[in-house]
């Protein structure tokens, strides 16, 4: 045989020819998806559900606000009137909360207290076993509509925070869904909010427009669409494209490289997202780990567990560099935290200052509590829960190496990691805290652990204080203000005093926009299309 | 012909139960799925009730045969994280998952046989080395980079395509070509191999020697002889495909299969992947069937014998 025959050199011509009809096609097809596109907001994930009481998770909720309203709107930096108008605490275990006249779902039916009250029970679990909500309704004993326009709350027990957990249970047309059923309702939602729903196909995208009959500010963005892109560099790429203009959840990397972009503009924001080290409080000595049995696991058998000894803990907390961590692994994306809230919500202790790097202090420190030494140990870690949580357990480890801890890494997937922590196997470990409601994080993350009476569940270091348990007790109950906050504050000083659990840094929240995009970033993570404008036009 | 479906049939059953126990044990080893739920931040009162509500306080083997009760009856469970029935969200994630897959085989198909033929026939010539070195590239780039790179070149730089989602067929071309890179390299591969084992095969050279033209010994004769074993592996290609191109269908935000099972994995969503393990068992079931029925018509052997 010498050389391709002919038959198959015209095919090999044929080939060529269409080798360069290619590229014109694509050129072609790129023509007409230009200006006719819909203003598109590209989350990491699809929402889990359109009915807003059937998964409490922070993209399924950040879409289903565009749809919905509470009594109590959680504004960019405050609690602020959605459907309530006013909300008061009558006396310590009551409270009058008064709603907003003339308001009509998207379907045309009207809002009142009467669906106000069923909404909250449906929230509660009435008719609708699957609702995540339930821990937001803890506060309510029993509701009473006295009249359209208002609510009678009994809480049983003196419950100063109830517009908190108001501002998480969205109002849902009753009438509709218990003709349309749940299911019907979680696919085709109808609300009170400033978009109404228009279509969804799972994974590609939401499209929402604009409800002329909304009761507040007509939103600036007439259509919009929601996209879940689930991979960083492909968000990203969508941005620089022009094919997205707000992208959530963009990479401290890509930050970088965005900032560079001068099509594209980069927003960020503190979240309430916390990153901290847990110790064990109450394992008296390392050992092989068992469920429920003595030994703690990250430590060698027999040898006493150092973290029982304050001195141990202000040495990690001298040790660790968090702004160093934040400048290298984070990429800059970040800030330094003093307790496990974020700057803006109640109870917030603005007179804490962390520990400062000092490793000569943390040696001094290791060698007073009779570890001059060090001591070998393991740091638990996830590495696919939070933002570079993998490489950060290392950078940790290295630092506490540096002062004589010997600490070994161990970052697991998410899934595996958080049910070993629930089974006490760990001795230190790093995870992160997301709220704002400070009640509900004292109570998990430092109250006694007391499973029946449901608090401490977070607090796996077993970390016990008569003291703090006392505050939290008086806190939760206490209806004035400032009274309440004086305790909160009392309590974080406590707790961080005593490094119950050293606190790092709070996570950033990264968003990518078109230059002409005016959007405050929120530290609760959402992006709300009606609260986005546009630069020359308002 | 009958009693060989009956018997696939019977088969199939097996496989069901199989797959069904293998994943079930496989997943209640993964992890904590009231963990996922329910976050950091649930207490223990949501987590025992949560854990009662999904059945999972139960002992394992009680756990199982529910599961099997259940699904007899039609009920293959709702998913945990979406509150639909996870059959519902597996079948509707078909239709995508098809146009995918079908496209990037048939780029796959299409080019790899008249390529293969030729790289075959010019043994040792430019073009044979060409697709030979380039289709070791195609083999061994790992679909992440592929995928992510096609995003730069064709959707960042120069703005031809979409970079992402479904939609138009403009949408497609991005996906399905670096899905179907693989498969185009191997298959080339396949068919020139197979070309030169038959092409040194004495009916081809008789074939010749009759004066029969070289088309017609080339396609007529010589390639039909190869496909046997590239109908196999393709039909392979194509129930891996069909399962869900994960990798691709995740960066190109493509709303199909195998996204929902990754994360349905991730979320250790019990149903869901329960649910697309079954689906899956089936098209593996329907495309070696129907790869057996299509070799009876390639060979006539297959047929009688």
């Amino acid at each position: 045989m010498t050389g391709p025959t002919r038959p198959l050199r015209s095919a090999a011509r044929a080939l060529l020819r269409w080798s360069g009809i290619l590229p014109a096609a694509l050129l072609l097809a790129a023509a007409p998806s230009e200006g006719a596109r819909k203003f598109t907001i590209a989350f990491q994930g699809d929402a889990a559900t359109l009915d807003p009481q059937g998964r409490n998770e922070t993209t399924t909720i950040s879409i289903q606000m565009h749809m919905f309203d509470t009594l109590v709107f959680r504004g960019i930096d405050k609690l602020e009137p959605g459907l309530a108008t006013s909300w008061k605490a009558v006396s310590p275990t009551k409270w009058v909360v008064k709603l907003r006249q003339g308001v009509r779902f998207h379907d045309g039916s009207p809002f009142n207290a009467e669906v106000a009250k069923e909404s909250l029970l449906r929230a509660q679990g009435k008719g609708f076993a699957k609702s995540q909500m339930k821990h937001f309704t803890k506060g309510i004993k029993a509701i009473r509509a006295v009249d359209d326009a208002t609510l009678e709350v009994d809480t049983g027990v003196p419950w100063p925070t109830l517009h908190e957990d108001l501002a998480n249970i969205a109002i849902v047309p009753i009438g509709y869904i218990q003709k349309a059923g749940d299911a019907n309702f979680a696919r085709k939602p109808v609300g009170t909010g400033p978009y109404r729903f228009v279509e969804w196909v799972k994974d590609d995208h939401i499209d929402l427009a604009a409800f002329p009959g909304y009761w507040g500010k007509a939103p600036t963005l007439k259509e919009v669409r929601i996209r879940p892109v689930p991979v960083d560099a492909a968000r990203t790429a969508g941005l620089i494209s022009g094919e997205t203009d707000v992208v959530w959840g963009v990479s401290p990397v890509d930050a970088r490289t965005l900032e560079k972009n001068p099509g594209v503009k980069v927003l960020r924001t503190i979240t309430q997202r916390n990153i901290y080290l847990a110790f064990d409080h109450w394992r008296k000595a390392g050992g092989a780990f068992k469920k429920g049995g003595p030994g703690s696991p990250g430590l060698p058998a027999g040898k006493p567990n150092p973290f029982q000894n304050l001195k141990v803990r202000r040495a990690v907390a001298h040790a660790v560099n968090v702004p160093e961590l934040i400048r290298t692994v984070m990429h800059g994306s970040g800030a330094p935290a003093t307790q496990l809230a974020p700057p803006p919500s109640f109870g917030y202790n603005k007179r804490l200052a962390p520990l400062p790097f000092d490793p000569a202090r943390a040696k001094k420190l290791l060698a007073e509590a009779g570890f001059p030494a060090g001591f070998p140990m393991r740091l638990d870690c996830s590495n696919d829960r939070y933002i570079n949580d993998g490489p950060m357990c290392e950078a940790i480890s290295g630092m506490l190496r540096k002062v004589g801890i010997e600490a070994t890494p161990n970052p697991r997937t998410k899934a595996v990691f958080f049910p070993a922590l629930d089974n006490g196997d760990f001795t230190v470990y790093q995870a992160g805290w997301g709220t704002d409601a400070v009640g509900p994080t004292f109570s998990a993350v430092f109250h006694t652990q007391d499973a029946k009476k449901g608090v401490g569940r977070i607090n796996r270091g077993r970390y016990s204080n008569k003291e703090v348990d006392a505050l939290i007790a008086k806190a939760s109950s206490e209806m004035d203000d400032a009274k309440r906050q004086a305790m909160w504050e009392k309590a974080w000083e406590i707790v961080i005093g005593e490094v119950a659990v050293l606190p790092l840094y709070q996570q950033e929240a990264i968003i990518g926009v078109q230059k002409n995009v005016q959007l405050t970033p929120r530290f609760n993570e959402w992006i709300l299309a009606q609260e986005i404008t546009l630069a020359g036009r308002n | 012909m009958p009693t060989f479906l009956l018997k696939r049939l019977l088969q199939s059953l097996a496989v069901f139960l199989g797959v069904s126990l293998v994943i079930f044990l496989m997943l209640r080893t993964a992890g904590d799925p009231v963990q996922i739920l329910l976050g950091e931040e649930g207490t223990q009162h949501d987590v025992a009730r949560l854990r009662e509500a999904l059945g999972l306080d139960r002992s394992l083997p009680v756990q199982y045969v529910l599961f099997l009760r259940n699904a007899l009856r039609g009920d293959l469970g709702v998913s945990y994280h979406h509150g639909v029935p996870a059959m519902e969200l597996v079948l509707e994630r078909v239709p995508a998952t098809l146009e995918l897959a079908g496209a990037a085989m048939l780029i796959a198909v299409v080019l790899a046989i008249p390529l293969g033929v030729i790289a075959a026939n010019g043994r040792g010539g430019f073009w044979d080395r060409f697709f030979l070195s380039g289709s070791l590239v195609g083999i061994s780039a790992p679909p992440f980079w592929v995928g992510i790179v096609c995003i730069l070149v064709f959707g960042v730089v120069f703005r031809w395509l979409p970079t992402s989602g479904r939609g138009g067929w403009e949408h497609l071309i991005l996906p399905a070509g670096s899905l179907a890179l693989y498969r185009l390299a191997l298959f080339i591969r396949l068919v020139r191999s197979g070309m030169l084992d038959v092409l040194g095969q004495d009916y081809v050279r008789t074939a010749r020697s009759k004066g029969l033209a070289e088309r017609v010994v080339v396609f007529k004769h010589a390639l039909k002889n190869t496909l046997i074993p590239f109908i196999t592996i393709a039909g392979l290609q194509m129930g891996s495909l069909l399962a869900g191109a994960v990798v691709t269908e995740r960066v190109f935000a493509w709303p199909g299969m195998g996204r929902l099972i990754l994360d349905s994995i991730q979320k250790l969503d019990y149903p869901v992947v329960m649910c697309w393990a079954l689906v899956t068992a089936a098209i593996f079931i329907l495309i070696n069937l129907a790869v057996d029925v299509s070799y009876s018509f390639v060979d006539p052997r297959v047929r009688s014998g």
